[in-house]
């Protein structure tokens, strides 16, 4: 434990200047936008152009993946890592846990400024339905969403891992390996999903509305759905994504070679 | 059959990179407690052949064993190697890229790495990338010579470092160095600079053994330093 620590500090260490840039970027950009909104734009409007940062999320997410291992190589300091008598997955481990880290950061620190900058204007229009609904419900579905993202994160950081370390594997056209290594991952994830359905149909549906416990608010939006989400194809998808991310970590530890 | 003898048995160790056969039918045995001498010119194979014992690189056929088992997780824990390039993160200071890497090996010992600090004149607080290629690689050697590790390899140490200094690296080789429980291997082609160090010697040539065994014996046997052997062979 004390060593993959040590290389957890060490990985997040070496991306605390993207982590900065990109917290401090988000920063700035909620603040532009609360600039706006008091030279006329509407709340509505001012609140689509906030989730701008969210849906570049997960590309920085991917390319910091392809980054962070690059870097490495780059600086040849994997002679430094391969030398260490850990087995692999404590390397790609390492790095996984990082990036989610870096991605929560980034993530507060976009929620924390845009609710900072703007509890004004939401009191204001949306101060009724905020006394009435109990805090505790806006932080558990909060909570909930964010699990989300990271088991969906989570999945994209092991497959960018996957092709990065099998482009390095080959002599030649590593940048096409990579891209084929992504693609052929992802459905493959996919297709053992479908193929491992059958096997895991006896587990119970999630029921979204009880998740989410809608009923709070279901004065409020007239509308109470019921949607049982099976997740039996997920299931096989991870279980899949898991033997990859072993996958790579075993190619690291016994495949790769520090020399390009 | 594993022989108590040796530390690491090469059988018919081959390695080729596109264009250039780096490795190319390796036979050997090193002797355990010597200082070896892995001696050759550029492009010899002397830095593929010490990664294939750190398992760094894969040999294409043919065989190494440390201890009797092929290079892994378990033998890098005896082995400790010293790369000619520089390997360590530029963001560290000193003091941290040792603490980082001294997590990872339980035979490190924390008094000999600050005797060797003292001795190779390192600021613990400054940071790697701002050291100067000397310095760097001073502190390579310290990474490498602050354990207690069965075999160390050091590929090209006196590379980057000013020729007055160098005598004083030699020296601080030789004082950490443990016959009794240690293994050298010291790729170089300064010759002269490292001679007095060798138990045995390997001369490689385009990935082939040339000459190998007992530095003194052949010494006697050609009647010449090493380093005019060096030079006759290579000229």
């Amino acid at each position: 434990m004390k060593r993959f620590l040590r290389l957890l500090g060490k990985d997040l260490e070496a991306s605390k200047l993207p982590i900065l840039f990109n917290s401090g970027l988000s920063i700035v950009w909620i603040a532009f936008l609360r600039y706006r909104y008091e030279a006329g734009w509407s709340l509505g409007m001012v609140f689509i152009l906030m989730t701008i940062p969210l849906t570049f999320l997960p590309i920085w997410l991917m390319w910091q993946t392809y980054q962070t291992l690059r870097t490495e190589w780059r600086e040849k300091t994997t002679y430094t890592l391969l030398l260490l008598p850990i087995p692999g997955w404590q390397i790609t481990l390492s790095k996984w846990t990082a990036l989610l880290i870096e991605f929560t950061i980034v993530l507060a620190a976009l929620v924390g400024s845009a609710l900072l900058f703007f509890l004004g204007p939401i009191n204001e229009y949306y101060g009724s339905f905020l006394q009435a609904v109990p805090l505790t419900w806006f932080l558990r579905n909060g909570f909930l969403l964010y699990l989300g993202a990271l088991a969906t994160f989570s999945s994209f950081i092991i497959l960018v891992q996957l092709a990065f370390i099998v482009s390095k594997l080959v002599g030649r056209f590593r940048g096409l390996a990579a891209l084929w290594t992504l693609l052929l991952a992802t459905w493959l994830v996919e297709r053992v999903g479908i193929i491992l359905d059958p096997l895991f149909r006896w587990l119970p549906p999630i029921h979204i509305e009880q998740l989410f416990r809608l009923d709070v608010i279901a004065q409020y939006t007239n509308y109470t759905p019921e949607i049982a989400y099976h997740y039996s194809a997920e299931v096989g998808s991870w279980l899949a994504t898991l033997g990859l991310f072993l996958l790579s970590s075993w190619l690291l530890e016994n495949w790769i070679e520090t020399d390009d | 059959m594993t022989d108590q003898k040796y530390i690491v048995e090469i059988a018919g160790l081959r390695k080729r990179y596109p264009g250039v056969d780096a490795l190319d039918g390796i036979d050997l045995k090193i002797t355990r407690g010597e200082i070896w001498g892995l001696l050759g010119p550029n492009g010899s194979g002397k830095s593929t052949l010490l990664k294939c014992i750190a398992g760094l690189v894969k040999p294409d056929s043919g065989q190494v064993t440390i201890n009797g088992s092929k290079p892994s997780r378990k033998t890098k824990s005896a082995v400790a190697f010293v790369p000619e390039i520089d390997h360590l993160y530029n963001w560290m200071t000193v003091q941290q890229t040792l603490n980082f890497i001294s997590a990872f090996y339980d035979d490190w010992q924390k008094e000999r790495e600050q005797e060797l600090l003292e001795f190779m004149k390192l600021d613990p607080r400054k940071k790697v990338s701002t050291l100067s290629k000397g310095m760097r690689a001073r502190l390579k050697l310290v990474v490498g010579l602050s354990r207690n590790s069965e075999l160390v390899l050091l590929d090209e140490p006196l590379s980057g470092i000013d020729p007055s200094s160098r005598d004083r690296i030699v020296e601080g080789i030789v004082r950490q160095f443990r016959s009794e429980k240690q293994t050298m291997i010291l790729s170089t082609h300064a010759v002269d600079e490292t001679e007095r160090l060798y138990d045995s010697v390997i001369f490689l040539s385009e990935g082939r053994v040339h000459i190998s065994g007992s530095a003194e014996e052949l010494r006697i046997k050609h009647s010449k330093s090493m380093n005019e052997l060096f030079k006759e062979v290579y000229a």
